[in-house]
């Protein structure tokens, strides 16, 4: 017990990684969902309708100024208020998703309000609509804006996902605590445990570099697969920037 | 007669305590090119942004080949036009920005043709195809997958230009094109504008260049405190200006 003996504690590793594929699946769910609620929110905030800025400013001000921690305590505790009884991992999903979703409106809307009004007035001046402007203009401008702090965010909110051991999800971090309440090997359990977190925010990391290089048109040039739909000639060597 | 192509009547637009338009009356034929020109917040942008309600104006009406823009005549009275609709009027406006507004994430022959492609349904293919003759048109055949930032500012406002004349538009909007320019890159963008007035394009041009409102334009209107002061030809406006704030307005202002 004194000394650190991880050969105690790697016979676990597999009950760890199995845990480990509920917290990447509570990480990726609510972050999708999270996404789309922040972008809708984000839209409704840089809306021309006041009560919808009111509404979501509201909704934003609310879940990112409580604890997620209260959060999954509360929609787990709540629910039955409703009538509806909901097991652990739905009612993390829940909570999880709207609390992302407060936090990446926020980041939503810093990079759509990046671009630059005169590049939507272009547009509409091409007469398109509302929808193609955000499409086609907004967003791949916004998307490349906001890649840094989204990122960060998604980083810490797969971090966050350990929260939701507190109300019995089986995830990494509770799985972690189960195994080594019965082995008495918390420091090995838990350094593997971390290690694990750190692969997985390290592919997030690495993904970020890659959607950064990705998006950097401008340095990279027109792609070969744009080059072709357009039907210009491959680029000759040399002459790319 | 046939009607005009771009008639403006009583058009007032308010910002706040600031009047920027103050009862413009204006009418454009096809094929007319009109600049506007006067000092600095005479009313000359906003009445340019008013035509395809970039700005919504406060009261008067604006018609685009005849349609009334931004508004719909209803049993009851005007109602505002939906935005589909008002789209698809403003696909037949071009406007070319003082500040061009191409989009940064686009190649030059992408920016060209988005329009084309989104609005108007264009294949991919024959947009591109159209696309790459307007640009050698304006000069830039090297440049079809250059981004906007590896540009000039004379080579933006090119594509800008290219841009608006991918729609096939009725008539084009300047806005003070060459405001934003080094001099020395002035010359490149107004000769394309000449070159797309000498195609029987209507267009109203906002702009300081006088040389360029002398020998190009059909009409100058000369506008001051958001109300159009004196218009005529070329030479009525700038040989024998009859009012003495065009003519103070002239003194001061490089010919």
């Amino acid at each position: 017990m004194s000394s650190i003996d991880f050969s105690q504690a790697l016979p676990y590793l597999p009950v760890l990684l199995k845990a480990t594929l509920l917290t990447i699946f509570l990480a990726v769910v609510t972050q999708a969902i999270g996404t789309a609620g922040g972008l809708l929110l984000a839209l409704g905030r840089t809306s021309r309708l006041a009560p919808l800025r009111g509404a979501v400013w509201a909704y934003v001000w609310i879940f990112r100024g409580t604890p997620v921690l209260l959060h999954l305590f509360f929609v787990y505790y709540a629910a039955p208020m409703f009538g509806v009884t909901l097991s652990a991992l739905p009612a993390a999903i829940i909570a999880m998703s709207m609390s992302s979703a407060a936090y990446n409106s926020e980041i939503i809307r810093a990079g759509l309000q990046a671009v630059h009004p005169g590049q939507v007035e272009a547009a509409q001046a091409v007469g398109m609509t509302y929808p193609r402007i955000i499409r086609r203009v907004v967003l791949p401008q916004a998307t490349r804006i906001v890649i840094p702090p989204y990122m960060s965010n998604f980083i810490s909110h797969t971090k966050n996902t350990s929260l939701a051991s507190v109300i019995t999800v089986p995830e990494l971090m509770l799985s972690a605590q189960t195994v080594y309440s019965s082995t008495y090997r918390a420091v090995e359990i838990l350094t593997l445990a971390g290690l694990i977190y750190l692969a997985l925010t390290t592919v997030l990391t690495v993904l970020q570099m890659y959607l950064e290089r990705a998006l950097a048109h401008e340095r990279r040039g027109l792609s070969a697969s744009r080059r072709r739909a357009l039907g210009l000639p491959p680029r000759s060597q040399g002459s790319a920037r | 007669m046939s009607h005009p192509m771009i008639e403006v009547r009583q058009l007032h637009k308010h910002f706040g305590e600031v009047q920027a338009l103050n009862g413009i009356d204006l009418a454009v034929a096809p094929g007319e090119v009109v600049c506007l020109i006067g000092p600095s917040g005479s009313g000359k942008s906003t009445l340019l942004r008013s035509i395809n309600y970039l700005e919504r104006p406060t009261s008067g009406d604006i018609l685009v080949d005849g349609r009334l823009v931004g508004q719909v005549d209803k049993p009851g009275g005007r109602a505002p036009m939906s935005g589909r609709e008002l789209a698809r009027i403003r696909s037949n406006v071009g406007m070319v920005f003082q500040l061009f507004y191409l989009w940064p994430h686009l190649c030059v022959l992408e920016n060209v043709i988005l329009g084309a492609t989104q609005v108007r349904g264009m294949k991919l293919a024959e947009a591109s195809r159209r696309g790459r003759e307007l640009l050698d048109k304006v000069g830039l055949s090297q440049k079809y997958d250059a981004y906007p930032e590896h540009l000039s500012g004379g080579q933006r406002q090119r594509v800008a230009i290219a841009r608006a004349l991918a729609m096939d538009p009725k008539v084009i909007l300047f806005d003070e094109p060459t405001s934003a320019l080094d001099p020395e890159l002035v010359g490149e963008v107004l000769q394309t504008m000449e070159t797309v007035a000498a195609e029987g394009m209507t267009m109203i041009v906002a702009t300081h260049e006088m040389a360029f409102a002398r020998k190009v334009s059909d009409r100058v209107v000369f506008m001051d405190q958001g109300r159009i002061v004196e218009q005529g030809t070329p030479e009525q406006v700038f040989d024998h200006p009859r009012h003495e704030r065009l003519k103070r307005f002239l003194d001061r202002v490089p010919r």
